[in-house]
C-alpha cells in the first residue's frame, strides 16, 4: 500500500520536474527561472551562511518573540474555526483520480484514511520545508535547519488532524441527522469561554502593562507577551497548543529534544482518533473533490482565491443595451463576479490583514496627537484611510481579479468573438478599474475630511479640494495602469500564470514573488513620469496662476501622461492578445 | 499549417466549403482535426498558410471575418456568473445584434432550454451547457459554422434537433464544417468529407467520391468502412 502511494508520489514529481524543465527551452521561461533562482539564492540561502543576526541572537528579536505568541494565537483561532465553521462536506482529501482508482479497489475502509493521511503528510512536509527556508529563525546550521522542519511540520500536521477530525465528526452528526446549527453555536460557546478564561488569566497574571511608547516597544511589548503566556495559569489554560507548537518554538538542541516526545504524542492522538472514528468519508471525499476541482479550475481561469462557487442568479450590476460599445457588456458581465468575490470570508481576511495595522498606527497616532493638540479623530481617519487606500493601491490589483485574469479559461471564446484585440483588453480591464476606483473614491473623501479636521499642516481650503478632486481624477487611470502589469504578465507567461493559479501549497511562492516584485517595478517605472512632473509642474506654476491652479495643470500633465502609457499598453496588449495561443503556451 | 515547435499538428491542408455544403472532418485521435477548426475560427494562429471566412482574411482582417463565423467547441465554455438569458445579452452585444430577444427566445425554445433561461451554467446539465453555447453562436445568424463535436452530451432528442438544425442552416445558405466521431452522423448530415490522419489531409470530396476511392469496387460501402480503410493507410 505504501509502496504504491511512494510510486504514485515520486512519478508525479518526476513527472512534474520533467514538464516544467521542458519549458525552459522557451528564453521567457528560462530568464524566469533565473530569477527565481537568484530570489532564492539572495533572500534564502545566502541567509543559512550568514551566522549574524541583526537582533544578536534568538533572545532578543521581537519577531520571534512575538511569533511564539502569534503561533499559539493562530493555532487557537485555527482549531477553533475547524469546529464553529466545519467543511460542509466532511471527507477526507483525495485526488479525482485517486478516488477513481482507489475507491472501487479491493481497499479496507482504514487503508483508505491511511492512504489519505500519508499523502497529505507529504505536501505538509514540503510546505515545512519552504516554511522553514522562509520564515526561519536564526542560528542558520544545517541542525537547526532541521529542527525548524521539524517544528513545522508537526505542528501542521496537527492542525490537518484537528481539522479532519472535526470534519469527520459533524459529518457523522449529519449522517445521523443531528441539527448541525445547534452544535456550532455550542462549539463557538466553549471558544468563547476558552478564549475569555484565558483573557481573564493573562489580566490576572500580567503585573504591570509596558508603556506603549519608544523605540523599543515591539521588542517590550513581545518580551511581556512572551513572558505572560509561558507562566501561572494562562500557561496550563494553552498547554495543549504549548504541547504541539513546542518542537517549533523549541531553542536547541535539547530543549527541542525535550519537546518533541509530547508533540509527536499528540500528533500520534490526533492520527488514532482520526482512524478510529467510524464515519463514512467516501460521499464527503468525492464533493470535496469536486469542490476543489473547481476551485483548481477557477483558480486556473484567474478567480479571486476567495470566490465562492454560488449557484444563485445575481443581480444586474446595470441593464445592458444590446447597442453600444462592446467594452461596456465586458464590464457588465464582469460586475457579475463581483459580489460572489466580496464574502465574510474575503471580508475576514481582508480585516486580519488590515485592522491589526490600522489599530497599531490609530494607538500611535492618538499617543502623539495628544501631545501636538492635533484633533485625534481626524487624525485616525485621516490615517486609517490612507493606510487602507495604500493597501489598496498596492494589493488591490491582485485582489481585483475581474479581467482577463478570470476569463483564461474563456480565451479560445473571447478569440473568436468580431473585436480587436486591445477592446477585449480595455473591456476586460473596466470591471476592477470601476471597482478599485470606487473603493479608493472612498478612502480619498474620508482621508481629504480627515486631514481637514485633524488641522495638520497649513492647506488652504480651495487648495486642499483642488488635491482632492486633482487625485480622484488620477485615481482611475493609475488603478488601470497598475491592472495593466498583471494582465500583461498573463498575456507573457500564460503557462506560469495558470501554474501559479492551480497548486495550492506554497511550492509556486517563488513564481507569485517574482510576479508581484515584477508588478510593484513595472508600476513604479510607469508611475515615475508623472509622479516627478506632478512636483515640478507644481512649483513651477503656483507662482503664477496659485496653487488651485497648479494643481488643476499638474493633474491635466499627470493625465495626458498616464493615458499616452495606457494608450500603448492596451494597444500592445491587444496586439499581444491577438497572438496568444494558448494551445502552445499550455503544452507540457 | 500549425506547428508546435518540432511537432507539426497540420501541414498542407487545403480546402474549401462553400454555401450550403456540409463537410463532415473525421479522423482519428490526435488526427488534427480540433487544431484545425481552431486556426480556421481565428482562435489559434495557423503557422502558415492562409485563411478565408466568407471572403474575408482571417490574418489581415479577423474582425470582419469573425462577424461572419461561429464555433462550437466539444467543451462547453460558459461564463459561471452569467444566467442563459444574460449569456445571450452579452452576445448580442457583443455582435451588436440589436432584436436579440426576438433571435433568443425561438432559439432557447429550439434547443429546449427556455425554461433554463434564468438558471446559471452550473445548474445546467453538460447537454444543456452545449445547446446553450450552440444557441450563443447562432444568435448573429453566422455563415460559417465550425462544430467540433457537436453532439457530445446531447439526448436523442437533442441529437435528432441539432441534427434538424445544421441541415437547415445549410439548407439556408451556411456553410458548416463539423468534426466528429460519429461516422453514421456524417453520413446523414454531410455532403462532404475530408479525412486527416497524423495532421494530413487523405481524402475529400463528396461523400459519394470519397466512398469510391476506397470501396474496391463493393457498392455501398459505409463510411466508417471508409474510414478504417483509409487511415489504415499510411499517411501521404
Amino acid at each position: 500500500m505504501l509502496g504504491a502511494l511512494l510510486y504514485l508520489r515520486v512519478r508525479s514529481l518526476q513527472n512534474l520536474l520533467l514538464s516544467r524543465t521542458r519549458r525552459l527551452r522557451e528564453p521567457k521561461y528560462l530568464i524566469g527561472a533565473i530569477g527565481t533562482v537568484f530570489y532564492f539564492y539572495y533572500f534564502v540561502f545566502r541567509r543559512l551562511t550568514a551566522a549574524h543576526n541583526a537582533f544578536g541572537g534568538r533572545g532578543g528579536n521581537p519577531f520571534v518573540l512575538g511569533g511564539s505568541v502569534l503561533i499559539l494565537v493562530l493555532s487557537i483561532g485555527y482549531a477553533a474555526a475547524a469546529w464553529i465553521f466545519p467543511s460542509a462536506k466532511g471527507g477526507l482529501r483525495f485526488a479525482p483520480a485517486e478516488i477513481a482508482f482507489l475507491f472501487p479497489a479491493p481497499l479496507t475502509r482504514r487503508e483508505l484514511v491511511h492512504f489519505s493521511l500519508a499523502g497529505t503528510q507529504m505536501k505538509l512536509l514540503f510546505s515545512s520545508l519552504l516554511l522553514a527556508l522562509f520564515w526561519g529563525r536564526p542560528p542558520f546550521t544545517a541542525a537547526a535547519m532541521l529542527q525548524h522542519v521539524a517544528g513545522w511540520w508537526i505542528l501542521l500536521a496537527t492542525a490537518e488532524f484537528h481539522r479532519t477530525a472535526a470534519n469527520l465528526i459533524f459529518a457523522r452528526h449529519r449522517e445521523r441527522g443531528d441539527d448541525l446549527a445547534s452544535r456550532r453555536i455550542l462549539a463557538a460557546g466553549i471558544v468563547a469561554l476558552f478564549v475569555a478564561a484565558v483573557g481573564a488569566a493573562l489580566w490576572r497574571a500580567a503585573p504591570v502593562w509596558p508603556a506603549p511608547a519608544g523605540a523599543a516597544t515591539l521588542q517590550v511589548w513581545a518580551s511581556f507577551l512572551n513572558r505572560l503566556v509561558n507562566s501561572g495559569p494562562p500557561s496550563w489554560l494553552l498547554l495543549p497548543f504549548r504541547l504541539a507548537a513546542g518542537p517549533f518554538l523549541a531553542e536547541g538542541g535539547r530543549a527541542f529534544g525535550a519537546a518533541l516526545p509530547p508533540a509527536l504524542l499528540i500528533l500520534a492522538a490526533h492520527y488514532a482518533w482520526i482512524v478510529r472514528l467510524d464515519v463514512s468519508f467516501a460521499e464527503g471525499s468525492i464533493s470535496l473533490a469536486e469542490k476543489r476541482a473547481q476551485r483548481v479550475a477557477a483558480l486556473q481561469a484567474g478567480a479571486s482565491p476567495f470566490a465562492s462557487v454560488s449557484l444563485r442568479p445575481r443581480r444586474e450590476p446595470f441593464r445592458l443595451s444590446p447597442q453600444g460599445r462592446p467594452e461596456g457588456a465586458f464590464l457588465w458581465k464582469n460586475l457579475f463576479s463581483v459580489s460572489g468575490a466580496v464574502n465574510w470570508r474575503f471580508l475576514f481576511f481582508v480585516g486580519m490583514a488590515v485592522l491589526p495595522v490600522v489599530a497599531v498606527f490609530s494607538v500611535l497616532l492618538t499617543g502623539s496627537a495628544r501631545h501636538s493638540g492635533i484633533n485625534p479623530l481626524g487624525i485616525i481617519v485621516a490615517g486609517g484611510s490612507s493606510i487602507l487606500g495604500a493597501y489598496v493601491l498596492l494589493l488591490g490589483p491582485q485582489l481585483a481579479r475581474q479581467d482577463l485574469r478570470s476569463d483564461l479559461a474563456n480565451v479560445d471564446l473571447l478569440k473568436t468573438y468580431p473585436l480587436p484585440g486591445w477592446q477585449v483588453v480595455l473591456g476586460e480591464m473596466l470591471a476592477p478599474i470601476a471597482i478599485l476606483s470606487g473603493l479608493l473614491w472612498v478612502l480619498l473623501l474620508a482621508a481629504s475630511w480627515g486631514f481637514s479636521a485633524s488641522h495638520v499642516g497649513d492647506i488652504p481650503g480651495p487648495a486642499r479640494l483642488a488635491a482632492t478632486l486633482g487625485a480622484a481624477c488620477l485615481v482611475p487611470p493609475v488603478c488601470a495602469l497598475e491592472l495593466l502589469v498583471p494582465n500583461a504578465m498573463m498575456l507573457l507567461f500564460p503557462a506560469w500564470h495558470q501554474a501559479t493559479r492551480s497548486r495550492g501549497g506554497i511550492d509556486t511562492i517563488g513564481q507569485r514573488m517574482i510576479f508581484t516584485f515584477g508588478q510593484l517595478i513595472s508600476v513604479v517605472i510607469l508611475l515615475l513620469p508623472s509622479v516627478l512632473a506632478v512636483p515640478v509642474l507644481i512649483f513651477a506654476t503656483a507662482w503664477l496662476i496659485g496653487p488651485v491652479g497648479a494643481v488643476l495643470v499638474a493633474t491635466v500633465a499627470a493625465l495626458v501622461i498616464i493615458g499616452f502609457e495606457l494608450l500603448c499598453g492596451i494597444w500592445w496588449l491587444g496586439q499581444r492578445f491577438e497572438r496568444l495561443d494558448l494551445s502552445a503556451e499550455l503544452r507540457p | 499549417m500549425k506547428r508546435y515547435g518540432d511537432f507539426t499538428a497540420v501541414r498542407d491542408l487545403s480546402f474549401a466549403v462553400q454555401p450550403g455544403e456540409v463537410l463532415g472532418l473525421v479522423g482519428p485521435n490526435g488526427a488534427g482535426k480540433t487544431t484545425t477548426l481552431r486556426c480556421l475560427a481565428g482562435i489559434i494562429p495557423a503557422s502558415g498558410g492562409q485563411v478565408s471566412i466568407a471572403g474575408h482574411d482571417l490574418a489581415i482582417d479577423p474582425v470582419a471575418a469573425k462577424r461572419e463565423l461561429a464555433f462550437f467547441p466539444d467543451e462547453p465554455r460558459l461564463f459561471d456568473y452569467l444566467t442563459v438569458r444574460q449569456h445571450l445579452a452579452f452576445i448580442a452585444r457583443i455582435y451588436g445584434v440589436a432584436d436579440h430577444a426576438s433571435i433568443g427566445e425561438p432559439l432557447l425554445e429550439e434547443f429546449e432550454i427556455a425554461d433554463k433561461a434564468d438558471k446559471l451554467p452550473g445548474e445546467l446539465s453538460r447537454g444543456m451547457k452545449q445547446k446553450l453555447v450552440i444557441a450563443c453562436g447562432l444568435l448573429h445568424s453566422p455563415q460559417v459554422m465550425f462544430f467540433d463535436e457537436p453532439l457530445t452530451g446531447l439526448d436523442p432528442l437533442g441529437i435528432r434537433r441539432m441534427k434538424d438544425s445544421i441541415v437547415r442552416r445549410a439548407q439556408a445558405g451556411a456553410a458548416i464544417v463539423l468534426s466528429s466521431h460519429l461516422l453514421h452522423l456524417l453520413e446523414e448530415i454531410c455532403s462532404h468529407v475530408l479525412i486527416l490522419k497524423q495532421g494530413a489531409k487523405i481524402a475529400d470530396g463528396t461523400l459519394a467520391e470519397v466512398a469510391l476511392r476506397y470501396s474496391r469496387g463493393e457498392a455501398g460501402v459505409s463510411l466508417e468502412e471508409v474510414f478504417i480503410r483509409a487511415t489504415g493507410e499510411p499517411a501521404t
